[in-house]
């Protein structure tokens, strides 16, 4: 219950962020007289532009205790659907202040201050079409978001530099004041990430005791801590990993496949599967001896967050390493609270961990159901894709007392949301981890 | 929280900003007319007092209303250039222009208008 209200109130704390900059010229007396409703109004829309897109890099910042209250696909989330907020905020404001006078959108000539502008507004611009656009631009994901960072850096210099300059609500100090506090808010986060926690990461290395094939494409990656104790990570969350050192290299954000309960090695997995990019070139040739590098724990998808009677997992081709994570650890802590885990595929060679999870069912309240869309002859589980009549089959009567947690393929998650809203699961009870959101 | 209850919120807050935005904007109007209101109530003319002379539409006023209202916005190269290639009465456009693009007051347009149209006689502005 502390949690609700810590994310209550802080989720008050960036709305009332937002809203300062604009709260302020609201008190300040018009700086010129006889100006239009839509120009205000266009100005309006640029003062509350400038604080969501500053902010923006909290929500996704590495922020330990942010990502744990909220959860990771939370907070991507609304990221994603901030920054369109954002882009249709500057976008109003560059019409309604220019009034239909596209040259002040050259970022080439003209005074410095409308440059500026226009420099952060074609940047937002690229920005959204290389979010959106990723895979059709065959961005790679390091590239992208190396692309990403920069151009997120160009916005918020560039309208900074445009709002100090325009000096009309502006030339007030005070408001002034509060704009550089939205840039250092994007500012200093970002240099707490970029400098400080990669720093970190290359003092405590990490080293590659096995690289397993476990079929299906996947690999799982066994890392033991080199001079340090490594993290306490709770079931579900997952960690950025880099195979080369942090300030070169792409870091990647995996699922913990182990479980929390920690052997004596201080051991921990990550299962990665082949998805094209570095999961296929690189982490098959990880070798075992080298040296990697993990900045985590972060996320709140875990069962040690929910309290419920019972729990329902229900995972998608690899989502199924945070949901091992969460079966191994209540296996480990002799959690009698029963448990029923979906697990979808495409072919029974895509599986992972299925002995694995065979063995679990004996060895702790497992019911495992596992689906494919394309089943082998003889084939005796479940057929096609996970829908409502097979979760009504297998829910238990209390079935809305318990906790859904879902891991998978944009696509799959979009489909269970709904069969569970059909089934009227308390949407409170659903928790999402997505993969691929980019 | 699932992905819809995500997308409500995000959704609620975004209209919740485009209200705040627009309550800026009217309350920034507000303050608008009632000071416009006041100024010209005390620009004007007292009975007996000699009235305005054209001094104040002179182009140092003009420069001065250029920077003041103008100047972020446009350099005077390119507002001459615009205004060489209007066709037919020139002041009548920049007068025009300068009336529909800021609401300034009318002394100050016709300064600007002289600025840059030193033909304006200062009475062409108003359409008929």
């Amino acid at each position: 219950m502390a949690s609700v209200f810590s994310a209550i109130f802080w989720f008050v704390c960036y709305v009332a962020a937002i809203l300062l900059p604009l709260r302020f010229a609201i008190l300040i007396a018009p700086v010129e007289p006889g100006r239009s409703f839509l120009l205000e109004l266009g100005v309006g829309l640029g003062l509350l532009a400038y604080p969501l897109l500053t902010l923006e890099f909290l929500l996704v910042g590495r922020l330990r205790g942010i990502s744990q209250l909220y959860g990771n696909d939370v907070l991507m989330f609304f990221h994603k659907y901030m920054g369109v907020a954002a882009l249709l905020f500057v976008i109003g404001h560059t019409a309604l202040v220019t009034q239909g006078h596209l040259g002040q959108l050259n970022p080439i000539s003209g005074p410095a201050m409308l440059r500026d502008g226009a420099w952060a507004f074609w940047l937002l611009v690229a920005i959204a079409i290389t979010a959106f656009f990723r895979k059709p631009l065959r961005l790679s994901y390091g590239l992208w978001m190396v692309l990403h960072s920069l151009l997120a850096l160009g916005i918020v210099a560039f309208g900074l530099r445009h709002i100090l300059a325009v000096q009309a609500y502006t030339s007030r100090p005070m408001l002034r004041a509060l704009v550089v506090g939205c840039f250092l808010a994007y500012l200093l986060p970002m240099l707490r990430y970029r400098v400080w926690q990669y720093l970190r990461m290359l003092r405590r290395p990490w080293q590659v005791v096995a690289n397993r094939d476990e079929g299906g494409r996947s690999r799982t990656l066994v890392l033991e801590p080199i001079g340090h104790r490594g993290f306490e990570f709770h079931p579900g969350q997952f960690a950025w990993l880099s195979t080369g050192r942090p300030f070169v290299s792409e870091q990647h954000p995996i699922s913990i496949a182990s479980s929390a309960e920690l052997p004596g090695d201080r051991r921990i997995e990550f299962s990665i599967r082949d998805l094209g990019d570095w999961s296929g070139r690189t982490v098959p040739g990880v070798a075992p001896g080298s040296q990697i590098y993990v900045n985590g724990p972060f996320g709140g998808f875990s069962l040690d967050r929910e309290p419920g009677q019972g729990f329902v997992l229900i995972a998608g081709g690899i989502g199924i390493t945070p949901m091992r994570s969460m079966l191994l650890t209540m296996r480990d802590r002799g959690d009698v609270r029963p448990v029923i885990l979906f697990y979808a595929d495409r072919d029974s060679e895509a599986l992972i961990h299925r002995e694995e999870l065979t063995r679990m069912t004996r060895e702790m309240s497992l019911t495992l159901v596992l689906v494919l869309e394309a089943p082998p002859d003889g084939w005796t589980g479940e057929r096609g894709r996970i829908d409502a009549d097979l979760l009504r089959r297998y829910l238990p009567v209390q079935f809305k007392r318990y906790q859904y947690f879902m891991c998978g393929p944009p696509a799959m998650m979009d489909a269970v949301e709904g069969h569970l809203a059909a089934l009227h699961v308390p949407q409170t009870r659903v928790h999402a981890e997505r993969f691929n959101i980019v | 929280m699932s992905h819809r209850l995500i997308l409500r919120v995000a959704i609620g807050f975004t209209v919740l900003l485009v209200l705040v935005a627009l309550a800026f904007a009217w309350s920034a109007s507000v303050h608008d007319a009632s000071l416009t209101a006041r100024l010209n109530a005390a620009s004007a003319p007292v009975s007996g007092a000699p009235p305005p002379t054209d001094e104040s539409a002179t182009p140092p006023l003009g420069v001065g209303s250029f920077e003041k209202r103008c100047a972020r916005c446009h350099e005077t190269d390119d507002v001459s250039a615009w205004v060489s290639k209007q066709s037919g009465n020139r002041c009548a456009a920049l007068e025009g222009f300068l009336q529909k693009h800021r609401k300034a007051p009318e002394p100050e347009n016709r300064a600007i208008a002289l600025l840059f149209a030193p033909g304006c006689s200062g009475d062409s502005q108003t359409p008929e």
